[in-house]
């Protein structure tokens, strides 16, 4: 079958079976509309409309998703390469994601009602057809993806994205749920003095956040715990590692502590006078610190436990280094810009004193936003750019060329550098808008104040980076190394050597396993034998390689 | 020492630099007392204005307005009340005198109202509100016209 055919086939069959399901959505909804009208007598209206809509979209969509869907099954039957094919992946999986996103946001309106004690007026015919109709197409097409296995590598990496979409989906709803349910609770506390009347604690929003907990729970634990077992070392697994739990949870918890800082802070100046109102941010302050540390502290211990070797785990740590100082940096900018931000708006208005209010805690609270992004930033980074100084002090070259910390300081030259033009293009042209209009003065300070703060900062951040990015470059760091691929065959896939040849090369390889018979004695290599072993890798004349480990021997085989 | 560790430190002793002015120009700017302006004038209805709506005497802001500007001919004082309380809660804010001018029986002044609103890092915290304001001379006396409600508070 072509792929213009292929591609039509799935097409209508993902059509078809949106039909037949809004059909059957249709009929259910229906039937429990019906019977919750017997129990609670009331009005539902001509039913027959609906009803009609409902059997004719079942009596033509299911004939129709049936055809299509057999055509390709049949197809599938007759050509092995199909179960793996990279369009087949996409159409589970699609069909996969939005049914578990559909089963979770009706489960969670289900338990709600359930919570409620069964309430007639809590519950949503709706909701429920939706969850029936879904999870059957859902189990129904888990089944077959199950089945087939995921036989090549884009139908598992489809895969991948599936499972790691739906566990941080699973984990956002956790955590979310738990801070607003600790927040409803906080709030809920009779210490509040201003208080006359006080809602129920057990209302539609808590039972709600229970149920997002539960849901979102079962959500992530599923897929985490059971269907990502054992993908480790995967690329989409270290993004969701580094990118989405450790710095997304890194970042949460930051700005719930600084926010918590500058808020005291604030107040001990002498701001927010309603003292019982000015507080209940600890509500959800506090929580979302806990919620987010837990986060952040497990996937991290996750993410190091699952690099094997001492170059994985010097590698997780050292991406989680350049993250955590990456973003203390970036606080530690922004609480320095706002700082500045007080003596430059001073010297403005002691040139144009023409202020005609001013709140007393108007300098304050740039002070205590500023010292608080400090008091978390400063720490943060320090702690961990010293780490990363010491690693690359021991690591040499090696640790110099390493890609997280090419992208870090990139990344900072980069940003600075954009920073540094932007700023400078409005201060050109505010000065020179002030010469040619005649208005040069405190007002065209003011205009061009932010740009002046940002200037302030980015322009040693940018010589500090560029300094070190120039000193790694003197070193070698930037030399381009030359991948080959190298396949190593060893009699044991865990063998300590398959690390150290990485270590030494720089980059991974392919290891496959010996099936014949052996005795399981793998060469005994110094380190000696082991570099002169990268060096004939390095200087063979194929890019594709073979390197034999096994029973007590070792060769390189170039092969074309 | 590096060259690199030379440059941290003199960056760390600029950061305590900053941080040192910074908290003196708080304490001391913080006590600062705007000077007030000549209450017949335009530019002292405006302060006055304000400094009503700072300290939350909204009867006495209301003072400041004129009752038959298109705005609130057709409001009654408990309507404009209540238009007011959304900015009880706004953030911290400061206004200075951009420009006035003076005719026969109106002027207008134009003011910056600065507003504290800190939304996120590397976003200006500090909002700027061009607002004229336009007033008229009752019986020798300067009320605002317009603008009416607080909308430059947000």
């Amino acid at each position: 079958m072509s792929t213009v055919r292929r591609v039509f086939f799935y097409i209508l069959a993902l059509v078809t079976l949106g039909i037949l399901a809004t059909g059957l959505w249709n009929l259910l909804s229906l039937s429990l509309d019906t019977i919750l009208a017997r129990f609670t007598l009331a009005q539902i209206g001509d039913i027959k409309p609906k009803l009609s809509l409902g059997i004719a979209m079942v009596v033509i969509g299911g004939p129709l998703w049936f055809l299509f869907w057999g055509a390709i099954q049949r197809h599938a039957e007759r050509e092995v390469d199909e179960a793996g094919s990279i369009l087949r992946a996409f159409f589970l999986n699609i069909i996969l994601i939005v049914s578990a996103f559909l089963i979770s946001m009706t489960l969670e309106v289900l338990l709600n009602w359930m919570m409620s004690g069964f309430s007639s007026d809590q519950f949503s015919p709706g909701s429920t057809a939706t969850l029936i109709v879904f999870a059957i197409i859902g189990c129904f097409y888990w089944r077959i993806s199950e089945k087939e296995g995921y036989p090549t590598a884009v139908a598992k990496t489809v895969r991948r994205w599936y499972i790691y979409i739906l566990s941080i989906s699973g984990l956002i709803w956790l955590s979310f749920g738990l801070v607003q349910i600790l927040n409803a609770a906080f709030i809920s506390f009779p210490i509040w003095q201003d208080e006359v009347v006080r809602s129920s604690f057990w209302n539609s929003g808590t039972r709600s956040n229970i149920a997002w907990v539960l849901v979102g729970g079962f959500v992530w634990a599923f897929y985490w715990f059971y269907s990502a077992r054992n993908d480790i070392n995967s690329s989409l697994r270290q993004v969701y590692f580094y990118l989405l739990t450790i710095l997304g949870g890194a970042i949460a918890g930051l700005a719930a502590l600084t926010f918590t800082c500058y808020r005291i802070l604030y107040w001990l100046s002498g701001g927010g006078r309603d003292v019982a109102g000015y507080f209940q941010f600890v509500g959800w302050a506090i929580p979302t610190i806990l919620v987010a540390a837990c986060i952040w502290y497990y996937h991290l211990r996750v993410a190091e436990e699952e690099s094997t070797g001492e170059q994985w785990q010097l590698s997780a740590r050292r991406v989680h280094y350049y993250l955590m100082s990456f973003l203390g940096l970036g606080t530690l900018i922004a609480g320095l810009i706002v700082i500045l931000g007080i003596p430059l708006d001073w010297v403005i208005n002691t040139l144009k004193s023409e202020s005609i209010v001013l709140e007393p805690g108007w300098w304050n609270n740039h002070l205590s936003l500023g010292i608080a992004m400090l008091a978390v930033s400063i720490p943060i980074w320090l702690l961990c750019w010293s780490r990363i100084l010491d690693i690359t002090e021991k690591g040499g070259i090696d640790e110099r060329s390493a890609r997280s910390r090419r992208i870090y300081l990139y990344v900072i030259i980069g940003a600075s550098v954009v920073m540094l033009a932007a700023d400078l293009v409005n201060i050109v042209y505010q000065l020179l808008n002030g010469i040619l209009t005649g208005n040069l003065g405190a007002e065209t300070l003011r205009s061009m104040q932010w740009s002046l703060q940002t200037v302030f900062i980015a322009v040693p951040v940018l010589i500090y980076h560029l300094q070190i990015a120039r000193q790694d470059q003197k070193l070698g760091s930037e030399v381009a190394v030359v991948r080959k691929n190298v396949t190593l065959l060893v009699a044991d896939k865990k063998s300590p050597l398959v690390s150290l040849v990485e270590q030494k090369l720089g980059y991974k390889v392919r290891t496959v396993q010996y099936a014949g018979e052996t005795t399981g004695v793998s060469p005994v290599l110094s380190d000696e034998d082991i570099d002169r072993l990268v060096s004939q890798l390095k200087a063979a004349a194929a890019s594709d390689i073979m390197l034999i480990l096994l029973e007590g021997h070792s060769m390189v085989l170039p092969y074309k | 020492m590096k060259a690199s560790s030379r440059f941290l430190l003199g960056f760390g002793i600029f950061i305590l630099v900053i941080v040192a002015t910074a908290v003196t120009i708080a304490l001391v700017g913080g006590n600062e007392q705007v000077k007030l302006l000549p209450e017949n004038s335009p530019e002292g209805t405006v302060q006055r204005f304000l400094m009503a709506v700072k300290d939350q005497d909204y009867t006495k802001a209301y003072g400041y307005l004129y009752l038959t500007s298109d705005q609130l001919k057709y409001n009654s004082y408990d309507t404009w009340i209540q238009s007011t309380q959304s900015s009880r809660n706004s953030s911290s804010w400061k206004a200075s005198i951009v420009k006035s001018t003076v005719r026969e029986n109106d002027a207008t002044v134009d003011v910056a109202v600065e507003v504290f609103r800190p939304e996120g890092p590397l976003a200006n915290p500090v909002s700027t509100n061009q607002v004229t304001f336009i007033l008229r001379n009752e019986n020798g006396k300067w009320l605002i016209n317009s603008p009416a409600d607080l909308y430059w508070l947000y």
